[in-house]
């Protein structure tokens, strides 16, 4: 497994993460079909108490299907799922005692805000007055006061979500379920209740886990980021290992842009071009040799005086289009010391202020070695999967 | 905030999963009592069909006898050629009253569409007695037969047209309905001529409507009984060969066989009416823009003056049969009198018979209503990996492919067995409830399924995740909020409980006649006038629980607009 993982220790409560302890949640070869669909295959991974984990993949990846899987809302084909050593694989959901937000939230429409949040409370027995003080206090966690009598229809999308999230942490569950909780949303709506929830989380130490599409979303409230592709685990690690150093041309392409150039791989050197360096370190791999792809992301590359070509890494090339993008520009070149390939660089306004260029303009490109991430050539189709999703 | 945090994991146990259980044992009840009220009484006809009257088993020798009977095979003719007329006529009416309501702008649209529903209401015996009374021997417009009979072929296809048109029209207002007002805006800036949009978006958009309509008319028309019954005359159709095979002759062999026969095109309407549903259903995409008719004079006008022109002989039909119903002595004294309302003089079940259809209408809406809710909840919503549940729902589909008076003859070979247990029951209230909501099931089952549908999936993972019982999700959440639907079917199955003739023709009892038997047991003694008046009797009661209906609706969704608004999004 490509588990390049941090500890998620000094997140772990109560002793539950120290060395050797059973994973709070552990699933491991987890196989799911539906009819002649293989929607998993022999997915594997832990989840540490208190994290904050995410599912990302594009849609069709089972990601949700592993989540529905967790929550025991659909029953694997093969594999198991243990928390805390204890197996739970064939528990029906109510007795896993997780709590779930739909990506529908569905909140019952018939029942106000104040039902809604107390409907996992009332078959607990628990006294008249306890519920109204847990009440009172997950309105006020939602920031929902004095709402507790209006009906979900009368609420905002995000006031909504607010709500089936308090449904979903009334009962005070194990484990919390995320279920792409804010593609219903707009974008700024979506940017404020991502805080919110990494906040509510991080305050509770919950235990999560979210499925998402949107890589920005995972990247940005993740522990860790487990990328799916194809029913399968294609690597699991922190945002920045996922974005800085993937585990393949896939995982590249879904979580940003990548310029691609055609290298080639012997006795541990890169060549792309006419550069040739080391290979950087965490991609000096039996599968990547002789021909491969050899990546750099767009915001990797700078841009300097056409005349400061003395370093073996600036090379030449010509500016043939700009876009504008607001917070960066886009810069589209022409490098010849590259076989006339084409790439991409993002600049600052800060960049552009200190070297304004232009369509046309002659500049010099600085190709940052260790940047560098390389995938066997067999893996060129995955660019265009990650695109199209 | 510490007790919202995280409480200290206890041990998980498994429990008894009382809701797997419960789920099951729900599920293999409502397809036992499905199969007894559907399926079984089927079986025994179909067997019996295959059978001597000693019972061995005879193979398809009783079909050969039936096919050497000349009489009996004019039946077959007469009654492809009446459905096809009737087919011919009414759903071209029918279509041009439904474009009329949904394409134009004219005025009281509501109006109009409320009188030709109004057929639906009535048993189809009220438009053949009230033809009678219009073109029969003394008729008061015996003179536009020109020297014709009205008994016949005539009577039967005027009254066809008149039973039929209802199915047309709602059949087509939906089709007509849902278009696409983006095509329409495409054709008219290619500067398209009103004439080929009509037959390039506008019929091929509802192409799938028509066959549907043309087979549930034929199949409708075939397989009616009461209408032949009553106005045919000497004119022999299949529905009446039955009765007068089980009652007149007592050959319970050959009515058998004529059941079978029965069946074919009720089958062949079933299959078409699936194939063509999820044709229908995928003509239109989420993104399109439902066409909004515009205002024009002259098209309006035009559109008004068919629409009053085609609703004039509804309400003359009806009006006939209020005013035969006042009238004392139909032709020899006009005065008014409520003298014919006064049953007991003409028949011996008397007011007793309207009282039963009223008591079997209500325990039909409250029992079918129960079943057929539940039916589709667990269906909709607890399915899958169910075999059990998915026989149900194949089961629950069965009805629609099988005519009341096959129905009603296969309960009176299932039922009357001495080796059933059930036998008991035969002769009292509770199988001709059963056979009503058996023969209406496939309709209030899909209305449940349709309204179920509605409401996200999700509501019972979210309400297993929180670990609520679904029996409580089901009592708070989904019954509030499919109470619009469930008004709905019961009204559905109290209505055709009160205008069904030929489900329950066979098994009535004396102590259990309902009032549109009494009505061919009137017109068969020849008074008219009563038969007229237990007819618009039931018509009266039809309307009157349609209009509570919709009274009731509308009270309920103003009280709940709080939360009904949106609720789709919701």
């Amino acid at each position: 497994m490509l588990d390049v993982s941090r500890s998620a220790a000094h997140l772990a409560r109560q002793g539950n993460g120290h060395a050797g302890a059973a994973p709070f949640l552990r699933v491991a070869g987890i196989d799911k079909h539906f009819g002649s669909f293989q929607a998993l295959s022999n997915v594997t991974l832990d989840v540490e108490a208190g994290e904050f984990v995410c599912f990302l993949g594009p849609s069709g990846c089972g990601k949700s299907t592993l989540l529905r899987i967790i929550a025991g809302l659909e029953r694997q084909n093969a594999g198991t799922i243990h928390s805390l050593d204890q197996d739970i694989s064939d528990l029906p959901p109510a007795q896993r005692q997780f709590g779930i937000l739909f990506q529908s939230y569905a909140l019952f429409p018939n029942l106000n805000v104040r039902e809604n949040i107390v409907y996992g409370l009332r078959n607990r027995q628990l006294p008249a007055s306890e519920i109204d003080s847990r009440l009172h206090e997950l309105l006020e966690l939602i920031d929902l006061k004095g709402s507790e009598k209006k009906y979900p229809a009368q609420l905002s999308g995000g006031q909504q979500q607010r709500v089936a999230l308090a449904r979903a942490i009334a009962p005070s569950p194990r484990l919390l379920l995320l279920d792409e909780p804010l593609s219903a949303l707009d974008a700024k709506v979506r940017v404020h209740l991502r805080q919110q929830i990494r906040d509510l989380q991080r305050r509770l130490g919950l235990t999560t886990i979210m499925v998402t599409h949107d890589q920005e979303e995972a990247l940005s409230m993740a522990d860790r980021v487990v990328a799916m592709r194809d029913g399968e685990v294609e690597q699991i690690g922190t945002p920045t290992a996922i974005y800085h150093t993937p585990r393949s041309l896939f995982v590249a392409g879904f979580v940003g842009k990548m310029n691609i150039f055609p290298g080639h791989v012997k006795a541990g050197r890169l060549t792309v071009g006419s550069l040739a360096f080391p290979v950087p370190a965490p991609y000096d791999t039996p599968e990547n040799q002789g021909d491969v792809l050899a990546c750099l992301r767009p915001e990797q590359v700078r841009l300097c005086a056409p005349d400061a070509t003395a370093s073996g890494e600036i090379l030449p090339a010509q500016v043939t289009h700009l876009e504008f993008l607001g917070s960066f520009w886009r810069a589209s070149l022409i490098v010849p010391a590259l076989g006339n390939a084409e790439m991409s660089a993002d600049l600052s306004s800060r960049d552009m202020a200190d070297l304004p260029v232009a369509v046309g303009d002659h500049v010099g490109v600085c190709l940052p070695r260790e940047r560098f991430a390389v995938f066997p050539l067999a893996q060129s189709g995955q660019i265009r999967e990650a695109a199209r999703s | 905030m510490t007790d919202l945090t995280t409480r200290h994991l206890p041990a998980l146990r498994p429990m008894i999963e009382w809701e797997r259980i419960t789920r099951l044992v729900a599920g293999a009840a409502m397809l036992a009592i499905a199969l007894i009220i559907i399926v079984l009484p089927l079986y025994a006809l179909l067997s019996q069909s295959f059978e001597d009257h000693r019972g061995n088993f005879i193979g398809l020798a009783n079909f050969v006898g039936y096919a050497k009977d000349p009489i009996l095979r004019q039946s077959v003719i007469n009654s492809l050629w009446v459905a096809s007329l009737t087919v011919a006529l009414v759903v071209p009416l029918g279509f041009l009253y439904s474009y009329a309501l949904t394409r134009s702008c004219m005025p009281l649209k509501g109006v109009f569409k409320g009188i030709a529903l109004l057929p639906i209401l009535a048993p189809s015996l009220l438009p053949a007695i009230a033809l009678i009374y219009i073109f029969g021997n003394q008729g008061y417009l015996k003179w536009l037969m020109f020297g014709h009979t009205i008994y016949g072929p005539v009577g039967i296809i005027m009254a066809q047209v008149f039973h039929c048109l209802p199915f047309v029209v709602l059949i087509m207002t939906t089709a007509l309905g849902t278009a696409d007002a983006r095509l329409y805006e495409a054709a008219e800036t290619l500067n398209t001529s009103r004439w080929r949009i009509f037959w390039t978006i506008t019929f091929p958009g509802v192409r799938y409507g028509l066959i549907n309509a043309s087979f549930v008319v034929f199949t409708t028309a075939i397989v009616d009984f009461g209408i032949a019954k009553v106005i045919g005359g000497k004119f022999n159709m299949l529905a009446v060969d039955v009765y007068r095979q089980i009652i007149g002759q007592a050959n319970f062999q050959m009515g058998a066989v004529i059941g079978v026969i029965l069946l074919l095109p009720a089958v062949l309407t079933f299959v078409v009416e699936r194939i063509t549903y999820k044709h229908q259903t995928s003509q239109l995409t989420s993104r399109a823009v439902m066409l909004q008719p515009k205002p024009s004079k002259r098209f309006d006008r035009l559109m008004l003056a068919v629409v009053a022109v085609l609703a004039l002989p509804i309400l003359g039909i009806i009006g006939t049969a209020i005013f035969a119903s006042f009238v004392t002595l139909w032709p020899y004294n006009l005065s008014l009198s409520f003298n014919n309302f006064n049953f007991g003089a003409f028949d011996p079940g008397g007011w007793l018979s309207y009282w039963n259809s009223v008591e079997m209408a209500a325990w039909t809406a409250l029992f079918g209503t129960v079943m057929a809710f539940c039916g589709a909840y667990l269906t909709e919503k607890h399915r899958k990996g169910s075999r059990v549940l998915l026989g149900y729902h194949i089961v629950a589909m069965v009805p629609l492919a099988v005519p009341g008076i096959v129905l009603g003859l296969g309960y009176v070979f299932f039922f009357n067995m001495p080796s059933n247990p059930l036998n008991v029951i035969y002769g009292t209230m509770a199988i001709m409830v059963m056979c009503t909501i058996g023969h209406y099931y496939t309709v209030p089952h899909l209305m449940a399924l349709t309204a179920l549908k509605q409401i996200d999936n999700e509501f019972e993972a979210a309400s297993q995740a929180l670990g609520v019982s679904f029996w409580t999700t089901l009592w708070r959440v989904t019954i509030p909020i499919s109470i619009p639907a469930i008004i709905d079917i019961a009204t559905f199955f109290f209505v055709n409980a009160m205008t069904t003739v030929a489900g329950v023709i066979f098994i009535y009892a004396s102590t259990t006649k309902v009032a549109s038997i009494a009505v061919v047991a009137l017109n068969d003694t020849g008074d008219d006038g009563a038969a007229c008046a237990m007819a618009m009797m039931i018509l009266y009661t039809s309307v009157g629980v349609k209009l509570l209906q919709v009274v009731v609706t509308k009270l309920l969704l103003r009280s709940q607009q709080e939360w009904r608004t949106n609720l789709r999004e919701a």
